[in-house]
């Protein structure tokens, strides 16, 4: 009767320390990877208070070229990707190009970063479907950071 | 003697059973406690991680009066890929203001502004269409909030006006 209970007790305790390990694990790695995802998050608001950027100059070139053109300075310190950044004009995304210029001026081809100090030309051609003025320009980076400009 | 003996193994061996069967029970229940936290953290840190913003200018959100199209454009500014396919994976739109009758609608169409998948940093276009007897007027404010449906607490509200288009 002794080594029977003493025995069963025995299972049920190595049971219960390995079930306890279990939990423990299973808490440890849902902790990691939910203090992972806060310091993304972290990370991304820091982000959003370091971009800033601003127009410096905007036009209508109107038929037969109809091209709305806009000057736009990286005025904070992140990188931002211009693939990812639309142009809204009158409340409608449109196509652009761009072509990106460091701060001494020197347009730089085949590049979709924008970094900090640079200056970026956008183009959207409105040759299909030419716009009346005044257009309202909103330009939104890959965060959520935008700016408007109305062109009148 | 040999009774006693008997009697000790008979004891033993249910003893042994009975505690194998409790170890199984709790076993069985410290797994399902296991896989229900690993599936609660995954779920916490995909909510933490995904983030959309409406980004239409919301003095003009683009609307349709013939076909009674509304237009909307969200990005994804979290950090991790959102699904966007079916019913399962959409994007719910609560709609209240003058004339709106239902306020609940599913897109009709999801277009991606570029690439394949909704990624960070891009553009989904969501349709969706305001039926009978609700529409919208210009000149009127309206309020929509958006929700990701693979995330209960992941979406963007905004009070809007509409401006209207030609499709």
């Amino acid at each position: 009767m002794g080594i029977s209970v003493s025995m069963a007790a025995g299972v049920i305790f190595v049971t219960a320390i390995i079930s306890f390990g279990i939990v423990w694990y299973a808490e440890d790695a849902k902790e990691r990877v939910v203090e992972e995802a806060r310091r993304d998050n972290v990370k991304r608001n820091r982000e959003l208070l370091d971009t800033s950027v601003a127009f410096v100059n905007t036009s209508y070139f109107a038929a037969p070229s109809n091209i709305v053109s806009m000057n736009v300075s990286n005025n904070g310190s992140t990188v931002i990707d211009l693939r990812y950044t639309d142009v809204y004009l009158n409340g409608t995304h449109y196509n652009k190009t761009y072509i990106v210029s460091d701060p001494t001026g020197q347009a730089m081809t085949n590049t979709d970063i924008w970094g900090p100090m640079e200056i970026v030309n956008i183009t959207v051609d409105l040759t299909s479907a030419p716009l009346d003025l005044p257009v309202k320009i909103k330009l939104c980076c890959p965060n959520g950071i935008s700016i408007y400009e109305t062109i009148e | 003697m040999a009774a006693t003996s008997a009697s000790h193994i008979i004891w033993f061996i249910a003893a042994v059973i009975a505690a194998t069967a409790i170890s199984g029970v709790m076993v069985s229940s410290v797994l399902e406690v296991a896989d229900r936290l690993e599936s609660s953290g995954r779920s916490m840190a995909g909510e933490l991680s995904s983030d959309i913003s409406i980004e239409n200018d919301v003095t003009m959100v683009p609307y349709n009066d013939t076909s009674r199209n509304l237009t909307v454009y969200i990005k994804n500014v979290g950090s991790r890929e959102i699904y966007f396919s079916g019913v399962n994976y959409t994007f719910l739109m609560f709609l209240t203001g003058p004339n709106i009758k239902d306020p609940d609608y599913i897109p009709t169409d999801m277009t991606l502004l570029s690439g394949s998948a909704f990624l960070p940093g891009m553009t989904l276009r969501l349709t969706y269409n305001i039926t009978a007897p609700s529409y919208l007027e210009e000149g009127n404010q309206y309020h929509m909030k958006i929700i990701a449906s693979e995330f209960s607490n992941v979406g963007d509200s905004t009070y809007f006006r509409i401006t209207e288009v030609s499709e």
